[in-house]
């Protein structure tokens, strides 16, 4: 740990200590006051509102709500999609940052492009190419007709479009960070001789392990949360290809708000879950000495080309 | 184990990192790499790791008379030293010096307490016996390095090769090291090869030097050689500094103005415009003529913090000349800024 | 020097070519094959009928409050979470760590349960909504509910595009601001403001370019009136229900030509940032 001769600009509750450059404490109080009220309207009540109408009706309507077999038939679902989808886009994202983290080839860059394209689609598309492929009308819809394959309006076609919408995470937290730390220590490991494998499990993978869960546990949330594109492809078929998300449009629909918001405030905590986890990972994987301060990267793409090693 | 490396060459794209370089490193021997960057030595020596692979249909290289260069790293026994120490992080200590002993083969995998015997053994080696547990960013960077170096000698290397050792320390934990790398060498006695662009060091440390510059070898030759009897320019250039200027040389003689100051090495053949070379410390200042041919020059700075001291001048035909004298014999003469002096050579070269 | 080489610089690391095999098929499979479907379709489906499709005054409308809705929530992003990001860079305040935390709330919600808990919040009978309404304020089943979505699902991108940027700035240079004589506010407006400038051109694309394609989170607070608050991803699932593939495919295929462009601009902005910052 370099220990900087000059003062540090912030104390450990991050306020600048440099009087030359410092609000007055009339201007700073209203700042904080701005963006307190503004996330206050615009995030927490809403969160809260969730959980207020979800016990509104007594803790007997929220289990009824949760116990109804069309609630637990789309629970089910939701965590059979994530128990796919999830899986595959992780074993996608180590291959793809160890192709381009590791090696310098040419078309690297387009590669990175390509990758995040999911991002920039809407998720309504996201659903709608996988009816144009493999709908009835779609390119691959007859034949599939013929063999009596169903993947529209059935599970398959929920598990790709969720693999769409979900496809970049992991690979965009991984692939930053291998690029950053080099091939040096997998360089070390096999003139010490060890094998691929070896390398790449015993030193590669434990310096990413961090940015790896990061980029699942954002996996994991969007994929059971998805409601655009899993919609298109579903066919709301109750007790058959309902997620979760797609169960609270129903009720909501039926206006059964009570039940609706029941499974809402599941899919709420696991937000909340989700957002603690990922506060304890950027924690400890700062704090943790054994391993490399892996600055865990926002999933919010950051689309500059690398410049080529 | 003897290294022998025999025209190699090795471009990147449209750069030339190495042009046709031929080194034998005798067994046993510690041998410095030294050059500027850009000059091809870390490249030389990923080549003769196995970390990197010399061009197509260039050279060989001999590790004890046997062809390496089709290799694979992991069969070459080399034993590496990265220059930012490549240390694993998520290890410990003990962990990394024990890792090439645990990815062995299984067949000629030492068993646990034999691995443990061994890292303690390495670690008392390296003096670092208490930091076993301890990991890579809990250590100072001088302790890294000699991780790092015990994790290379672990699996005992038939030749060991390092990258910019000492690079990435500060001056006085480099002085410490590059002296106990000796020692330490000079116990354990494994071929080696080191690069470094620092000239002090390579001097102080190594067997022999080899001077890189542009992708080829200037010089090779033990220290003392090399620093006495630079063989190129560059070599005169690079170690140690140097006076340079321009002037007619003929029969062992530097032709300064209308002074012919004898002490050229090299003496046959007479040039006309000739790029001139004197070290500081082979210039001798006097304040009287003492009959010998001099050129007359006048002081105009004296630094003289320290056992030797550094004299500017300007010579009476206008060019400039550094002269570093002992300190006594400044005050004996009485050089001050502005002080009219007499210049000597001991000894000057030119390069063709 | 091979051409092998030059397209990949050797190294002794194994596996490139079975890692780059499996990334190039799976992107291909779950990615390209399905995108080009569409774009496949909608080439097939020639211009005419192209056009006439995404120059209906339905979706014309549609179109139109879309960008409109989302450029009005990205600007409301960049404008509050400028100041979010400031105060959270900048200032220290009891329960910062959990406000900072909480704004990755958006990323976490499933945009359903966002949408609902809007709706809840804001309709007549909601927290806020009841106090708007009877001052003839609607929010909900009227296009500010749909600003009011699109700037909920928009923020996070903001202020986490935000907050690096502003840890990167030098408190050097403000100092030699204030100490040339600048005020506080003129050292934002002339020294910080343009180097954050990158920062919040990218923030507010990212913001939009989500905006543009979002469904869950404004499905449930916009009512859905044709004409009137319909947004295009409402409208591409209406056709797909009407079984009109052809309709859902041209707008589809325009609205991601949309977002690519967008993309595109988000690249080269950064782009011409890091070579502008590379030179200095």
């Amino acid at each position: 740990m370099a220990i900087s001769a000059h003062p540090h600009p912030h104390n450990p509750s991050g306020r600048v200590l440099r009087p030359a450059i410092q609000e007055s404490a009339l201007v700073r109080r209203l700042l904080i006051g701005v963006s307190v009220v503004f996330l206050v309207t615009f995030l927490f009540l809403p969160l809260a509102a969730i959980f207020a109408e979800a016990i509104k009706g007594g803790s007997k309507a929220w289990i009824i709500g949760l116990a109804d077999p069309a609630a637990w038939s789309a629970i089910k679902l939701t965590l059979a999609v994530a128990l796919i989808a999830v899986p595959l886009n992780l074993v996608f994202g180590l291959a793809a940052s160890w192709a381009i983290g590791k090696f310098d080839f040419i078309g690297r860059n387009l590669l990175l492009t390509l990758i995040d394209l999911p991002f920039a689609v809407s998720p309504v598309i996201s659903g709608l190419v996988y009816v144009l492929l493999y709908g009835a009308h779609g390119w691959f819809g007859p034949w599939l007709q013929s063999e009596n394959i169903q993947i529209i309006f059935a599970v398959p076609g929920i598990v790709l479009a969720t693999i769409f919408v979900t496809f970049p995470f992991v690979a965009r937290e991984v692939i930053p960070l291998m690029q950053e730390q080099g091939t040096e220590e997998e360089e070390a490991a096999i003139t010490l001789g060890a094998h691929g494998w070896q390398t790449f499990w015993r030193v590669t993978l434990p310096n990413v392990k961090w940015a790896l869960l990061y980029g699942v546990i954002l996996c994991n949330a969007r994929a059971m949360g998805e409601f655009g594109a899993v919609s298109v492809v579903s066919g709301h078929i109750r007790g058959k290809t309902n997620t979760m998300p797609l169960h609270i449009e129903i009720l909501y629909n039926e206006y059964n708000f009570a039940a609706a918001f029941a499974v809402a405030s599941v899919l709420a905590l696991l937000a909340l879950v989700t957002l603690a986890a990922k506060a304890a990972v950027e924690r400890y994987s700062l704090s943790a000495p054994a391993t490399a301060p892996a600055e865990p990267i926002l999933i919010v793409s950051n689309l500059t080309e690398e410049p080529a090693r | 184990m003897s290294i022998e490396v025999t025209g190699i060459s090795k471009s990147f794209g449209s750069f030339r990192a190495l042009n046709n370089v031929t080194l034998t490193v005798p067994s046993g021997e510690l041998v410095a790499l030294l050059g500027p960057s850009g000059s091809g030595k870390t490249t030389l020596l990923r080549i003769i790791a196995g970390l990197e692979q010399a061009d197509a249909g260039s050279g060989a290289i001999l590790f004890h008379d046997e062809d390496v260069a089709r290799r694979d790293v992991r069969d070459r026994h080399v034993g590496f030293v990265f220059q930012h120490y490549a240390l694993f992080r998520h290890m410990t200590v003990f962990q990394n010096v024990a890792f090439g002993l645990e990815v062995a083969p299984r067949k000629s995998r030492k068993s646990v307490a034999d691995i443990r015997d061994r890292v303690r053994e390495l670690l008392k080696l390296v003096q670092l016996e208490g930091y076993a547990d301890r990991y890579p960013s809990q250590l100072s960077g001088g302790q890294r390095q000699r991780i790092a170096l015990a994790r290379a000698l672990a699996v005992e290397p038939k030749v060991l090769l390092l990258d910019e050792p000492f690079g990435a320390l500060d001056a006085k934990v480099r002085k410490e090291l590059r002296a106990w790398l000796r020692r330490l060498h000079d116990e354990i006695h494994v071929t080696s090869v080191f690069v470094t662009h620092d000239q002090d060091e390579a001097l102080e440390v190594s067997d022999q030097v080899v001077v890189m510059n542009e992708g080829h070898i200037e010089q090779i030759g033990t220290p003392e050689d090399i620093f006495h009897h630079p063989a190129t320019e560059f070599v005169m250039r690079f170690l140690g500094d140097v006076n340079q200027f321009h002037g007619r040389v003929e029969a062992g003689h530097v032709h300064l103005g209308d002074v012919a100051l004898p002490g050229l090495l090299a003496p046959e053949g007479a040039i006309d415009s000739a790029t001139i070379f004197v070290r500081p410390h082979d210039i001798e200042l006097d304040t009287r003529r003492n009959g010998h041919p001099v050129v007359e020059a006048t002081v105009r700075r004296v630094y003289s913090a320290g056992p030797i001291s550094r004299v500017e001048l300007v010579m009476q035909t206008g060019q400039e000349l550094a002269v570093t004298v002992p300190h006594d014999r400044v005050e004996s003469l009485h050089l001050n800024t502005g002080s009219a002096v007499f210049v000597k050579l001991r000894r000057a070269r030119v390069f063709a | 020097m091979s051409i092998a080489s030059k397209i990949l610089r050797p190294s002794v690391l194994p596996g490139f070519g079975p890692a780059l095999g499996y990334t190039v098929f799976y992107l291909s499979i779950i990615v390209l094959l399905p995108l080009s479907a569409m774009f496949a379709k909608a080439a097939g489906l020639g211009w005419s009928s192209f056009w006439e499709t995404i120059s209906s005054p339905r979706v014309v409308a549609a179109y139109q409050l879309t960008f409109g809705a989302s450029a009005i929530a990205a600007s409301l992003n960049v404008t509050f979470g400028f100041v979010v990001a400031w105060t959270l860079v900048r200032y220290s305040f009891p329960g910062k760590k959990l406000v900072d935390a909480a704004i990755d709330l958006p990323f976490a919600l499933p945009t359903a349960v966002s949408g609902i808990a809007l709706t809840a919040v804001y309709s007549r009978n909601g927290w806020v909504g009841q106090f708007l309404e009877p001052a003839g304020f609607h929010v909900a089943y009227a296009p500010p509910g749909i600003v009011l979505a699109l700037t909920f699902i928009g923020l996070p991108f903001v202020v986490r595009t935000l907050q690096p940027a502003l840890q990167d700035l030098d408190f050097e240079v403000e100092e030699a601001a204030a100490s040339l004589g600048a005020t506080r506010l003129q050292t934002l407006l002339r020294v910080i403001m343009p180097a954050l400038l990158p920062a919040l051109l990218t923030g507010f694309a990212l913001s939009f370019a989500r905006a543009i394609g979002e469904y869950g989170s404004v499905v449930f607070i916009s009512g859905n009136i044709p004409m009137k608050t319909e947004i295009v991803p409402l409208l591409i699932v209406t056709k797909l229900e009407n079984y009109d593939y052809a309709g859902a495919t041209a707008l589809g295929a325009s609205a991601l030509m949309i977002s690519f462009a967008i993309l595109f601009l988000i690249n080269v902005t950064q782009w011409v940032t890091a070579r502008r910052h590379r030179r200095t």
